[in-house]
């Protein structure tokens, strides 16, 4: 891949914008609706929500007004590209019954390309993770693979980590350096404002050079490097996932899970705003003609109460199981099942935990839950 | 006929195109006919079912998720062919709503299919071997193709014990065929019920009491176990105690099982997704899982 870094001003953002509408994408980019940053679409880059940030802590998220005028300058929306690539319900098909006879069609959903605009780093790691589950087994999801391939990725580098946010400690960010059509580093300065655009694709590349006003400069390419070092170092929140998954595939029975059981709700908040999440249920829904009935798709969440039920009983009926069986998994068995960490390190579930429940402290609980218990181990007393 | 082939990447790619169409909408059933329904005994039948369309052959332990318009869908395991190779044999014990349906429904009805999926018992590691099929419950159904294959190639396997448990006589599932097998086929059956009646001429108790008495070498044993899970995992551990290397051991795990093809997420065992991993896996796999509660 060619590694041409660009230059494009605010001006060609703008057209860059207009250039996708025009070409028949739909794009979906960040907003400010619902008191929070959220993705949906646009139409023109004075949608975008221009000189707002965001604070997040555990348990909490508020807007905040920036000192300039980035584009950019929020940290991460509740919103990922999952609800656009692996929308919440999906219409699998129809059964008609004649009789005693039964015929099954598929549904055929519209067909609509994305440009999915100022994606972070992590969320377009969170992508390829998901690819793994629905394009890399042995069976193919094609709703999936087709929204998946119509969609362009844009992503915008960060430039500032926020307190919730781990993407180093998970290698995803924060800067994407593949996962994308095109990335844009956000420069703005007293005097100046521009983006140092990188291309990830021929359509990218294609999309770059009809906004770009020239080639960046080694020195600008250093200006877009010194951004993310500045991510790199305000880093909120860190988390050892070389050790994770080992850690957690021996912890099954530590009394630590009590601690944590005491304060999740089983919600599910943290399900639906992890960008890497996949569970789903199938439902058969009986339409309102006695001939009818609709096969649909949708989210579904391991804290639901009978998300493991089998015959008569529930496996994980407790929140303690729930809450074991998905950190578990998220750090820890999911790379067994799938080849890397379900974790991208982006923070939301600790911001919109409603009781502030933190996936790295309660890593960190386990790791010093194991060392407490070898220390007063048998053999070590001996 | 179909032509499937599994790649070197080990994703199926389809050239038939009725099941290019299925490729396409793994998510959605096929229509069968139950072409018969046989009474196995109170709640519990066995219908055997025509596709109407070309499907990819299925092996013994492999699973079907079998839908009732309306009503939803439910894992079935295979327990028997049928007279070609679209149809199958699916052995029901009415225990929800769509198990309810399914087992009222009277032969020339459709229902719907989809699959095959998941993992079958690994009848190529038996040639040479003792073979232990340890049965509770309605854990004969995914044995019974088994048993089938290895009566059709006495040279698979050395020799056949079957052990089968139920809570009384007239639910010891096919009690006739367990009877024919010993009588025709030099298999060797012993069934235990927890409650006889008083024409009951068998053992009484479970089917565990019966794993120290059977007679096997037990490096030479290959087992199938197939059961609650208690049942599978005390049957399990005798074996290891008795010497039977753990990865000659399978069980037939189950949980809940939704999309079928690695979707869903919902039938995951700590690392395994069992319709993926399973439900046949090997006890060196499972063993440690089976000891943690609530998993």
């Amino acid at each position: 891949m060619d590694r041409t870094r660009w230059i494009v001003d605010e001006e060609g953002l703008r057209r860059l914008v207009h250039l996708l509408v025009g070409e028949g994408y739909v794009v979906i980019g960040p907003q400010l609706r619902q008191g929070a940053i959220v993705f949906g679409p646009i139409d023109d880059l004075d949608d975008l929500p221009r000189g707002w940030g965001d604070v997040q802590e555990a348990g909490s998220y508020a807007l905040r007004r920036r000192d300039d005028t980035a584009w950019f300058g929020y940290t991460i929306s509740p919103h990922s590209a999952k609800r656009y690539l692996f929308p919440e319900r999906q219409k699998v098909g129809e059964a008609r019954v004649d009789g005693s006879h039964v015929e099954w069609s598929p549904f055929d959903e519209e067909r609509t390309a994305l440009a999915l605009f100022g994606l972070r780093p992590c969320d377009a790691r969170a992508i390829a993770i998901q690819d793994r589950i629905f394009l890399q087994q042995k069976v193919v999801d094609s709703s999936y693979e087709r929204r998946r391939s119509a969609a362009l990725i844009i992503v915008a580098q960060c430039g500032e980590a926020g307190n919730t946010c781990f993407c180093s400690s998970m290698h995803t960010g924060p800067r994407a350096s593949d996962d994308f059509d095109i990335a844009l580093t956000e420069i703005t300065r007293t005097d100046d404002h521009f983006f140092v655009a990188e291309q990830g694709s021929a359509r990218g590349t294609s999309l770059i050079e009809q906004v770009a006003s020239r080639e960046a400069s080694p020195a600008e390419w250093e200006v877009a490097l010194g951004c993310t070092a500045n991510a790199e170092r305000t880093m909120g929140r860190r988390l050892s996932a070389d050790t994770v998954h080992d850690l957690l595939s021996t912890s099954y029975a530590d009394p630590h899970w009590d601690d944590v059981a005491s304060r999740c709700l089983s919600c599910t908040n943290c399900t639906m705003v992890c960008p890497t999440c996949f569970c789903s249920g199938i439902e058969e829904v009986s339409a309102l003609q006695p001939d009818a009935s609709e096969r649909w798709r949708r989210w579904s969440s391991c804290f639901e109460c009978e998300f493991s039920h089998i015959h008569g009983c529930v496996v994980r009926p407790d929140t303690r199981s729930q809450y074991r069986q998905w950190l578990t998994h998220k750090v820890g068995t999911w790379h067994d099942q799938f080849g890397s960490s379900g974790c991208v390190g982006c923070g939301r579930c600790i911001s919109w935990c409603p009781v502030g429940i933190d996936i790295t402290q309660e890593v960190r609980a386990l790791e010093e839950s194991r060392l407490r218990l070898a220390v007063n181990s048998p053999e070590v007393e001996r | 006929m179909h032509t499937a082939q599994v790649t070197g990447s080990d994703t199926i790619r389809v050239t038939d195109e009725s099941l290019l169409n299925r490729a396409a909408h793994p998510l959605l059933p096929i229509s069968a006919t139950v072409i018969e329904r046989c009474e196995e005994f109170a709640e519990c039948v066995t219908l055997t079912v025509k596709a109407h369309e070309t499907i990819l052959s299925w092996e013994p332990g492999q699973f079907f998720m079998v839908s009732m318009p309306g009503v939803g869908e439910v894992p079935l395991s295979v327990s028997g062919w049928g007279p070609d190779d679209t149809s199958m044999q699916f052995t029901i014990l009415a225990v929800g709503p769509v198990t309810r349906r399914l087992c009222d429904q009277p032969e020339g009805t459709t229902i719907g299919i989809r699959g095959p999926f998941g993992t079958g018992w690994p009848l190529e590691a038996l040639s040479g071997h003792d073979v232990l099929l340890i049965a509770g419950g309605l854990g004969m159904a995914p044995l019974r193709p088994v048993v089938l294959s290895i009566i059709e190639r006495p040279m698979s396997a050395a020799s056949l014990t079957i052990l089968c448990g139920a809570r009384t006589p007239s639910s010891l599932l096919f009690g006739c065929d367990l009877g024919e097998w010993e009588r025709t086929a030099g298999v060797s059956v012993t069934s235990v019920v927890e409650r006889p009646c008083r024409t009951w001429q068998g053992r009484q108790g479970i089917v565990t009491d019966l794993i120290g008495e059977a007679e096997f070498s037990p490096s030479y044993t290959v087992a199938f176990i197939c059961g609650p899970e208690e049942m599978m995992r005390t049957s399990a551990r005798m074996l290891e105690d008795q010497g039977v290397p753990v990865d000659q051991i399978y069980l037939a795990m189950e949980r809940n099982m939704q999309c079928g093809v690695g979707w869903c997420g919902r039938c995951q065992l700590g690392p395994l997704l069992i319709c993926r991993d399973g439900p046949v896996v090997s006890f060196d796999r499972v063993g440690e899982l089976l000891t943690i509660p609530r998993v």
